[in-house]
């Protein structure tokens, strides 16, 4: 005991755990549930104590000496449940000890090239029928419903045309406005306001809300305060866009 | 109120595939958020307000969620996110933002405050569900074995433990 560098099971059990934080935090989990499985690994292969330093950018397994055995930087997050699945079971197979070495590492692989389970047209399709949902929640009319369905539809593929995410929300509040005053043109019962808002329901960053909450219960003051500026950034834009059109409607 | 079910079952459905949950869970995610936001409107026909509302249902959720995790040793997340979607105050959220921008600054606030009570009602509500199904686990690994968290464990020196060698 008492040596430094760590041993290699230490250097194994760190990469191992890293790499599913790794991959946790690029399917956007939450921090205690990445935590909590990064200690399950480490525990599966008998290591306890170190520095397990994760944020929702960037993840960093060390020794307690300091010396850095796993880092990693998060380019980008989209939640992706069936991936979290995946790593849980695996998760499970390596804390019970079932599952080690070459075939953990090719499991891994495999989870991390995932394809994904559904098309993109139909993920376009069901965010439009769930932003038509969550506006039948708030107004339950059905002239409500498929009007925020068509309207979610057109801001999607608007915004998909567009690469970075500010100009892509931008680009869906000025849609999701102008769509709405063209909607409640043909229906004057409609209310643009509330259309307007459900058109924009895909691009709400509404998870980050909760998320920032059990951040903060978890003391974890720098993501919590990360997320907020996220939840601002994502947020921002849209209420921008929409506000743009109805100032140029509205001064004509 | 059925219509109210049905608009809750296709918000989370809808999320559920957008968050690429697998094909088997569809269903159950949208009955679990159907489910919330009934419990929801339950509590609020008996005067709960919104914010205890909010609470419960995701404490209801969280439990069944959880639950269903334990028998079927599957993860939890796969239908407590999507269930929660329809409670989640993400327009509130936008609505906020919108007034901020507009120089609307008291609705702003007021909106603001709103989305953090129900955000953080909901995340009370998740995490006492997690607290109670896992409260037996952390017991009986208290009872066997000496704490061992990392950054915070040099006082129980473990043989295997990496600071401490």
């Amino acid at each position: 005991m008492g040596r430094e560098p760590a041993t290699m099971a230490d250097s194994d059990a760190a990469a191992v755990a890293g790499r599913f934080g790794s991959l946790m935090l690029r399917s956007d989990s939450d921090l205690p549930s990445v935590r909590r499985a990064i200690h399950q690994i480490l525990d599966g292969y008998g290591v306890q104590g170190g520095k397990v330093r994760v944020t929702p950018w960037s993840i960093q397994l060390a020794t307690n000496r300091g010396r850095v055995l796993y880092a990693d930087r998060i380019k980008s997050r989209s939640r992706n449940l069936g991936r979290l699945r995946q790593l849980g079971a695996l998760s499970r197979a390596v804390t019970s000890g079932q599952l080690r070495g070459a075939p953990l590492w090719e499991s891994l692989q495999a989870v991390a090239v995932m394809a994904d389970p559904y098309p993109a047209w139909l993920r376009t399709a069901a965010a439009s029928i769930a932003a038509g949902g969550i506006a039948l929640l708030t107004v339950s009319t059905l002239d409500v419903f498929w009007s925020v369905v068509a309207l979610a539809t057109a801001t999607q593929a608007f915004a998909s045309l567009l690469a970075p995410r500010w100009l892509k929300h931008l680009t869906a509040g000025a849609v999701a406005m102008l769509g709405a005053l063209f909607l409640t043109r043909l229906d004057p019962g409609l209310d643009p306001r509330v259309i307007a808002a459900g058109g924009v329901v895909p691009f709400v960053p509404g998870i980050l809300s909760e998320s920032i909450t059990a951040d903060l219960l978890a003391a974890d003051l720098i993501s919590t305060a990360g997320r907020v500026a996220e939840t601002v950034c994502a947020a921002a834009p849209l209420a921008a866009g929409v506000l743009l059109v109805d100032w140029l409607v509205t001064s004509k | 109120m059925s219509l109210q079910a049905i608009a809750a079952f296709l918000s989370s459905f809808g999320f559920a595939i957008l968050f690429q949950v697998p094909r088997r869970q569809l269903i159950p995610a949208g009955l679990a958020g159907a489910l919330g936001w009934m419990i929801y409107l339950v509590s609020l026909q008996v005067g709960l307000t919104t914010t205890l509302g909010t609470f419960a249902a995701a404490l209801v959720i969280g439990l069944l969620c959880r639950g269903w995790a334990l028998v079927k040793q599957d993860e939890a997340a796969v239908l407590v996110i999507p269930a929660i979607i329809p409670m989640v105050p993400g327009t509130i959220a936008y609505q906020a933002h919108l007034a901020a921008l507009a120089g609307r600054f008291p609705e702003a606030s007021r909106l603001a405050v709103e989305t953090a009570l129900y955000g953080g009602a909901i995340a009370l509500g998740l995490g006492l569900a997690k607290l109670l199904t896992q409260v037996d686990i952390t017991m009986a690994r208290r009872l066997t074995t000496p704490t061992s968290s990392f950054g915070s464990c040099c006082e129980n020196h473990h043989e295997s433990a990496w600071h401490c060698r």
